[in-house]
């Protein structure tokens, strides 16, 4: 038998829909809070008659002074609730304002609800109110089978809850965004903080917080949320068991669409670097996968490639590249972002040659978009077609990789930085210009040496030199003088010039 | 004896209306069939009206009865012929020799077709009918429930048709016959022996149409006073809030919540058929068929057939007792709720103030 705290009242009955999607109460509001015993399914007046307290009437007939007559019998047997069942088709009297009025002078709750068959609508009360739990299977039954049949996804889920259980449903993170579905008004903030699920009475009803997705500290990040608006405790129990099930469907589809994120960054990674291999000459296969990821291979491509500095090779998962396409994107670079093993490809495609100045805007927008990260970028010269995605991106990366103090920089900027490093690097060069230098060494206290590097980089214009020095040009020409002295050459010569502007380089290289 | 004069048959109208029960033709109707009387009157003379114990048990008393809705008769006219042509009809089948004229239905239109017969026949009336009332059944009287024979029956219209119908279940083909005929028509059927008639009838009809009609002109005294003279008692006053009618079955059907005017928020329901039949108060039945309820019109005072009740009518419901003989309970069971599709059991006259 059932015990008191779950009996079910009038109210609960129409809440928790087992009366169907239609059902309302017509009349007798003051009534309904009373708990049903039992259902019984009336005819005649004689079935009406038999009934006893505790009861709820199904009303086969619907003529007004039948159910009038049913009512004046129900409140002296005391039944809790007379129900007429309106047909789908064919002619029916809704009740009248004589019924009505006396219904509410009576106290006893007249519902409506619509149905082929009287009998179907009596057997699902009979079935909530005395074995609530063949009910509560019935629906986990109905629930799990429409599960199966559809795309487990939060919008389906949703639905196939809300339909069966009559419930308002979200899908929610952890800081109470409703992903999808409706979030039940006066919901309490720190329901979704725990970790196992919960029941919470709102104020119109119950909700209930099922979690959908836990990670291995035990954190949930996505929650199902159902808001019933019934407050009976059993049926709040029937709608967590069965959200619980729905959870799961909505975990398998967390997994699922995560599993496919990853895996589409992984085939793009190498899809790209197919097409970095392929060079000038794109296989067709290429072409069309590449198409397919929704690239765009013909135009003029400007490639960018950003990677950490120094390196940091645990940051490359889906959320550091989706973070950084944001950032890319709010700057207005909206292109194709490819995740690889020590960065990121980027490239942008226009129509038609870009103009000079591209690089410069590009390179502004670039160190805005990195900011105060320790990412930096390198950034290709424009190349058309297929193949120019790979040859810009070649490009920059060869420029990330000398990015030095810089943030960003350009393959262009690259090509003088490369031959003066180049220089610095080579120990036969370094080798000669310190023996070629070598008279000027420790000559007032280097100064001659440093006045004579500031002359060559200011293309040999005395007065330049003189402000970066902060002397008197006169005194830069004494200067150059005597070094031109010590040294034996005369800066006029233009191959003399060079060779003693690229030992200055040199030597200042290795030095640093 | 009493002789029917032509200033009696104002109050006799009213009297038959009364115990139509708010059918068998309303006011409007029963008053042409009055007209038609009152002119027959004044060219054959009064008609003789004999009491039961005066009449001569040997002799045979020929019944007539119009069927089909009374008020179709505004377009198709009676040409005043259809009764005797009727009982020719009837008399090429069965050459019994009527001898009088007897009631059998005393309620609306039919309580004075008889008289009308009488007065054109020159033959004395019987006063006793098979009703004492008004239904809508040709089974529905104490005539049919003692075995009295009732075919064969001839049927008539205004046009000259003519049909003689001798069968069982004489309802369904007389009225497939009428709905061909036009929507009404007239029928005799077959005449019976007084002695019969008088044992299985409602002896006294006309005697008490005359005298509700007595009562019920006496426009000074108050309703509750004339319902109280009647033998009954007034059962509310008032306003039509709700009429709903439906065609389905044999029959109209309809219901009535009135609103009462003594109480507030409480109503009175009235369930239809041809006649009111079923009054009650908060689903408890007051009055239930063979009992007869009358609408009148609150400030004419006149009665108010099923028909022409409408939204917004102002009516006092007054009950009357039905005549003795329905109540034994061989009999109940034609003209109790149920045999008009009510899940409700008769409920004994009583006075409800």
């Amino acid at each position: 038998m059932i015990d008191d705290a779950d009996s079910l009242t009038v109210r609960d009955l129409l809440e928790i829909g087992v009366l169907g999607d239609d059902a309302c109460l017509l009349a007798g509001e003051r009534g309904v809070d009373t708990e049903v015993a039992d259902v019984r399914l009336a005819a005649d007046m004689t079935a009406v008659e038999a009934c006893s307290a505790g009861d709820l009437v199904i009303l086969t007939g619907h003529q007004p002074y039948l159910v009038e007559v049913a009512l004046r019998r129900a409140y002296s047997a005391d039944v809790r609730a007379v129900v007429l069942v309106r047909p789908s088709a064919g002619s029916y009297q809704p009740p009248s304002t004589a019924t009505i009025s006396f219904a509410n002078r009576l106290g006893v709750p007249l519902l409506q609800t619509r149905a082929d068959d009287p009998l179907l609508v009596a057997d699902s009360l009979r079935t909530a109110v005395r074995r609530p739990e063949v009910a509560a299977a019935r629906l986990l039954n109905a629930v799990t089978a429409r599960l199966g049949r559809s795309k487990p996804d939060p919008r389906s889920v949703i639905t196939i809850l809300s339909g069966e259980l009559h419930v308002t449903c979200a899908v929610m993170s952890a800081d109470g965004t409703a992903i999808e579905g409706v979030s039940p008004p006066g919901l309490p903030p720190d329901l979704l903080v725990g970790s196992v699920a919960t029941t919470v009475e709102l104020p119109e009803g119950v909700a209930v917080a099922v979690p959908v997705e836990t990670d291995r500290t035990g954190h949930v990040h996505l929650w199902l949320v159902s808001h019933t608006r019934g407050r009976n405790k059993r049926w709040a129990e029937t709608v967590q068991q069965i959200s619980q099930v729905a959870s799961w469907a909505l975990g398998n589809w967390v997994a699922a669409e995560r599993l496919e994120t990853e895996r589409r960054a992984r085939s793009r990674g190498s899809l790209l670097a197919e097409l970095l291999a392929a060079g000038d000459d794109v296989p067709p296969h290429l072409v069309q996968q590449a198409v397919l990821a929704g690239w765009r291979l013909d135009g003029w491509h400007t490639g960018v490639y950003v990677m950490p500095n120094p390196p940091a090779p645990n940051c490359f998962d889906t959320a550091h590249t989706e973070r950084l396409r944001v950032e890319l994107s709010r700057r207005g670079l909206h292109g194709q972002l490819v995740e690889g093993a020590e960065g990121w490809s980027f490239w942008l495609t226009n129509d038609a040659e870009p103009p000079q100045s591209q690089h410069r805007e590009l390179t502004a927008r670039l160190a805005q978009a990195l900011g105060a990260s320790t990412l930096v970028a390198g950034v290709g010269r424009p190349h058309p077609g297929s193949s120019g995605v790979g040859r810009t991106l070649a490009e920059a990366r060869e420029a990330a990789a000398m990015t030095g103090a810089a943030k960003v920089v350009h393959i262009d900027e690259l090509g003088v930085r490369r031959l003066l490093s180049m220089a610095a690097e080579t120990p036969a060069l370094v080798e000669q210009a310190t023996r070629l230098l070598e008279p000027l060494t420790g000559v007032e206290d280097g100064q001659l040496l440093r006045t004579l590097a500031v002359y060559l980089d200011e293309e040999s214009v005395t007065s330049s030199a003189a402000v970066r020095l902060k002397v008197h040009r006169n005194t830069v020409a004494q200067r150059i003088n005597r070094a031109e002295q010590l040294l034996g050459v005369s800066l006029l010569n233009p191959d003399e010039r060079l060779a003693v502007h690229l030992a200055c380089r040199a030597v200042r290289a290795s030095d640093e | 004896m009493h002789l029917l004069q032509p200033d009696e048959v104002d109050r006799l109208a009213l009297g038959v209306v009364m115990l139509g029960s708010g059918g068998g033709g309303g006011e409007h109707e029963t008053h042409a069939f009055a007209a038609m009387l009152r002119h027959e009157l004044r060219q054959s003379g009064p008609v003789t009206v004999l009491s039961p114990e005066e009449a001569d048990p040997e002799g045979y008393g020929a019944r007539v009865g119009l069927i089909g809705a009374p008020t179709v008769m505004i377009e198709k006219l009676p040409s005043g012929q259809e009764a005797e042509e009727a009982l020719k009809a009837l008399q090429a089948h069965d050459s019994t020799s009527v001898t009088a004229v007897i009631g059998w239905e005393a309620g609306g239109c039919n309580g004075l077709l008889p008289l009308i017969l009488a007065a054109r026949l020159g033959l004395p009336y019987v006063d006793v009918d098979g009703m004492g009332r008004a239904f809508p059944r040709v089974d529905q009287t104490t005539y049919d429930a003692a075995g009295l024979p009732t075919t064969p029956l001839a049927i008539t219209e205004p046009g000259g048709n003519r049909a003689v119908l001798d069968t069982t279940g004489i309802e369904k083909l007389a009225r497939t016959v009428m709905v061909d005929f036009g929507g009404w028509a007239m029928m005799v059927a077959k005449p019976l022996k007084l002695a019969d008639a008088l044992e299985a009838g409602i002896p006294g009809s006309l005697s008490r149409a005359l005298e509700l009609g007595e009562i019920w002109s006496q426009y000074t005294l108050s309703v509750d006073e004339r319902a109280k003279a009647s033998g009954g008692f007034r059962l509310t006053r008032g306003k039509v809030a709700e009429v709903w009618r439906e065609s389905v079955g044999d029959f109209p059907r309809g219901t009535v919540a009135l609103r009462r005017l003594d109480t507030d928020d409480a109503y009175v329901r009235l369930e239809m058929q041809g006649e009111y039949l079923v009054a009650l108060a908060d689903g408890e039945p007051l009055v239930t068929t063979p009992d007869l309820l009358c609408c009148l019109d609150a400030e004419s005072g006149k009665p108010v057939s099923t028909e022409r009740l409408s939204f917004g009518a102002v009516v006092d419901v007054v009950a009357l007792p039905s005549p003795a003989q329905w109540l034994r309970p061989e009999m109940l069971g034609r003209v109790d709720p149920r045999a008009f599709g009510y899940d409700l059991d008769h409920v004994p006259f009583r006075d409800v103030p």
